[in-house]
């Protein structure tokens, strides 16, 4: 779920850029309030929760009762997250919180169902002339996002897209140059790499900030966004519910393929599944290539269609053995060109290619600012389903192992140590471990010095002093490095606050 | 192989303990009538539901793929509210569309005026199933009480509850689930899923659901089915997902207890359930994947009573067969295990039988002389 964490980073990254008022302007939405609440880690959720049928201020010494030691980190992650949101205040009492009163009343309205019945979209009442069914929809939305992808990776006949698309594109700075001989950037190829939904979220983002630059108002652009992610799928929407920057939106939102409108001129947007999906996790969506292989499917069985089968589960193809050849079913031009990325491509075939994982290829790749994981996230998703079967039987193997002599084989590697009292679980392993470790060990080579910005903590008059300081910072995440002979240590340049007022409570 | 505990190998194990994966809630409420008309001025049905929706809603509203489950739990069986195969939930949609349509609004059943319209669909669909099946439900209940039939059905409705997590788990639909109406099709297409099964659960089991199971009941009478909820309980255990109960009423269920206390669940006595919908919110809405940082808000004081298998009465001090186990709190009449029907020895039954010679004891203590031979023989059994 790395790449999903990616895509829910750069969201929240631009939401808690957002000034304040703008912010708590979002929260008088209670469709935005219900996507923002999604887009929380867990136990931000839990806290809101807690907090929302609950009038009275709470103590943060109370929330530090219901953790147990070991997630204070997780904890204050979350607080740090949902402060830098305005979801929760300073209450006049020191050290209380409370959740902020807008998104409270909205949340709340949400979940009680008491909002305006114009929240979540006004659905259509009459029946369409032109049927628009699901099947219809996923190919629209494949079709335009397509396009989108494969003029930037250069595929020869495929339609142009639209200014706007080109011009985020620019601006993005995944493509470079003139608007005649575009080319791909580095960032854009890492693009390429992506879930798809972290495409559409960077496409959006990127989209935001021009429509800052258009006097448009950010508020119901993101309003806008956040209620696409709550309507359902297949059913027509009313454009006349919407305000008229959103309207004036639906024309570059159809570009992208995530509302489908038939004409300028109708009364009537479908949302897609790009849109429906846009504030779920990554599991409910399909990469790239897989959606080409599905709309030529669906293209092909137009013939004796399956209405209500929704599309079947993604069908890699790519296997890679043990001994670092690869060899992938396809003859996407897509995929080709996203695989010569990071392999060393020999020959091609009518119907596969294959080529050789090497470490030069892959420091190539690591050069231009794709990471280990990235690659190895792609390589899983695409795998071959016969890689998937083999993976799956071994697991049972295993588990059955265990489970016959009563004994846990996972959890060996030397690193389990630290991760303590749940017990370790085998793991689906797709890929062959030893290619695994072994791009991970590729990327570990150009990364041997690291740089961090922090503060150094040092002169210490006792050595307790300093050990309940350091024991401290290292509870809440942000101790890089001590020594305790030298009684210094060094801290994150966030976790300064934290572990100064906590210096200033301990010790005065 | 230092490397191998660097930066970027670390950062996999933590994302994994927090992952955000779906959940699936299963909510089983028990209403037997005594126990509720026992705690009519506390809390009614009717107030303690919409508590519920408000739950079920804040459970869906946590993750677009998250599910919901609703059993009621009667003296006359069992039932699930939602997902019901039956019905059709694009047609209510389609309903609730035609009631907008001003001619229609005759025609439109009432079910529709429960829940407000605008409400986020997720929400809408299964609130307005729940409401209108409960309805039906405890009109079901008023019309034949069986006065003859005091066991709650509660072993199965939790047995439901775990095959249906079960199904769930094993066909993860979390691809489909996008919009509420995916179980009604997966019920239509599972003959279908047999097919090409080999294909989808390969992909299926790459992404796992976590599930919970919430158990409220108000009924005080402690004589559920013992064994079929225990079995319940190791199959839980088994699964891996904990069992939350909300005891409502005047006394603690220690069977209740043990399912809690034995699948790491939750287990609150309510005394005042006026502001229930806090308790739901806080204590009983540790989702799965945050549920090893927090410090479960249950009682240790657990009471592990164990029930007669042949009374079916809880027993506190009883017999037990040594060939298997099974608990005991009379001599069975044809001298052999109510379980595994081996043949006790009649020797030990009788000296069980025995009525305690008070008064020769007494003797014999005054007697110190030492005539001990027949005390030995008995203190061992």
């Amino acid at each position: 779920m790395s790449s999903g964490n990616l895509f829910k980073a750069t969201v929240n990254e631009y939401l808690e850029g957002l000034p304040r008022n703008v912010q708590s302007k979002l929260y008088e939405a209670p469709a935005t309030c219900l996507s923002i609440f999604r887009l929380l880690p867990p136990m931000a959720k839990f806290y809101i929760m807690s907090m929302l049928f609950n009038e009275q201020s709470v103590a943060l010494r109370d929330l530090d009762r219901w953790c147990k030691p070991s997630a204070k980190k997780l904890q204050y992650e979350s607080l740090k997250r949902l402060k830098s949101l305005h979801l929760i205040e300073d209450d006049k009492l020191a050290n209380h919180i409370q959740l902020n009163k807008t998104f409270r009343q909205n949340f709340r309205d949400c979940l009680t169902g008491s909002q305006d019945s114009n929240a979540f979209g006004t659905l259509c009442v009459a029946v369409d002339k032109h049927k628009v069914d699901i099947a219809f929809l996923d190919t629209f939305a494949s079709s335009k996002w397509e396009t989108i992808l494969h003029f930037m990776v250069g595929t020869e006949s495929t339609a142009t897209p639209s200014k706007s698309v080109l011009s985020l594109l620019r601006s993005g700075g995944l493509m470079e140059g003139h608007a005649s001989s575009l080319k791909i950037t580095n960032t854009g190829f890492q693009f390429l790499l992506q879930d798809v939904n972290v495409q559409i979220w960077t496409l959006l983002l990127q989209y935001l900030n021009l429509t800052q630059e258009l006097n448009m108002d950010p508020v119901d652009v993101l309003n806008f966004l956040f209620m696409l992610g709550s309507l359902e799928l297949g059913k027509s929407y009313m454009v006349s519910s919407l305000s008229a920057t959103q309207v004036s939106m639906l024309a570059d939102l159809r570009d992208y393929g995530l509302v489908y409108q038939r004409s300028d001129s109708s009364g009537r947007f479908y949302p897609t599944r790009l849109a429906t999906t846009l504030t779920s996790d990554s599991a409910a969506l399909k990469t790239p290539s897989m959606a080409l292989e599905q709309t030529l499917q669906t293209t092909d069985e137009n013939d004796n269609p399956q209405p209500t089968e929704a599309p079947s589960s993604s069908q890699g193809s790519i296997i890679v053995e043990t001994n670092f050849k690869i060899y992938s079913y396809s003859n996407s031009p897509l995929e080709i060109a996203i695989l010569n990325l990071f392999v060393h491509l020999r020959t091609r075939f009518a119907n596969m290619v294959c080529g050789q994982i090497t470490r030069e290829s892959i420091r190539k790749a690591l050069y231009n600012g794709i990471t280990a994981d990235q690659i190895i996230k792609f390589l899983e998703t695409h795998a071959h389903p016969q890689m998937q079967l083999l993976a799956k039987e071994k697991l049972d193997k295993k588990i059955e192992f265990d489970a016959s002599h009563n004994i846990n084989t996972a959890g060996g590697a030397p690193q389990s140590k630290g991760s303590d009292s749940n017990v370790q679980q085998h793991k689906l392993e797709i890929l062959p471990p030893n290619i695994v470790d072994q791009i991970k060990l590729w990327q570990l080579e150009l990364d041997r010095i690291q740089t961090f910005d922090g503060y150094l903590f040092k002169d210490f008059s006792t050595q307790q002093e300093f050990e309940i300081l350091s024991n401290y910072a290292s509870e809440v995440g942000v101790l890089i490095w001590s020594d305790k002979t030298k009684k210094k240590f060094f801290i994150t340049e966030g976790g300064l606050d934290q572990v100064k007022n906590y210096a200033n409570r301990k010790f005065k | 192989m230092d490397a191998i505990s660097d930066r970027t190998f670390k950062d996999d194990i933590y994302q994994e303990g927090t992952s955000d994966d779906p959940s699936l809630l299963t909510v089983i409420l028990d209403l037997s009538p005594s126990g509720w008309y026992n705690i009519k001025d506390q809390i009614t049905i009717n107030e303690l539901v919409k508590s519920i929706l408000v739950f079920l809603n804040a459970h869906l509203s946590l993750n677009n793929s998250n599910q919901v489950a609703f059993i009621a739990s009667s003296l006359n069986g069992s039932k699930f509210l939602y997902p019901n195969p039956g019905r059709d939930y694009d047609k209510v949609q389609t309903t609730v569309n035609g009631n907008n349509d001003e001619n229609m609004v005759d025609d439109t059943f009432n079910s529709t005026t429960y829940i407000n319209k605008g409400m986020y669909r997720q929400f809408r669909l299964v609130d307005e199933a729940v409401l209108e099946e409960l309805n039906a439900y405890v009109k079901e209940i008023a019309s034949n009480i069986d006065l003859k039939k005091q066991n709650t059905t509660l072993s199965g409705a939790l047995s439901m509850a775990l095959s249906y997590t079960n199904r769930m788990l094993t066909l993860d639909q979390s691809i489909t689930t996008t919009t509420g109406s995916a179980i009604n099709s997966t019920t239509n297409s599972t003959a279908s899923d047999n097919n090409n099964n080999s294909s989808t659960t390969t992909s299926n089991s790459v992404n796992s659901m976590k599930s919970r199971i919430l158990i409220i009941s108000a009924s005080d009478e402690d004589d559920v089915k013992y064994i079929p909820i225990m079995n319940s309980i190791f199959a839980a255990q088994k699964m891996k997902l904990s069992i939350d109960i909300v005891k409502l009423g005047y006394q603690d269920s220690s069977y209740l207890q043990q399912a809690s206390d034995a699948t790491n669940g939750i287990y609150l006595h309510i005394i005042d359930p006026k502001g229930i919908i806090q308790f739901l919110t806080t204590a009983f809405f540790i989702e799965p994947s945050i549920r090893e940082y927090i410090i479960l808000p249950t009682n240790s004081n657990v009471n592990y009573r164990a029930s007669c298998f042949i009374t079916g009465k809880s027993v506190d001090l009883g017999y037990v067969c040594s060939v298997c186990l099974c608990i005991m709190s009379v001599i069975p009449e044809n001298k052999s295990c109510p379980a595994c029907r081996s043949q006790f020895d009649p020797k030990i039954l009788a000296q069980l039988t025995q009525t305690p010679a008070v008064v020769a004891k007494k003797k014999r203590k005054l007697d110190t002389n030492g005539n001990t031979a027949t005390p030995t023989t008995s203190t061992p059994s």
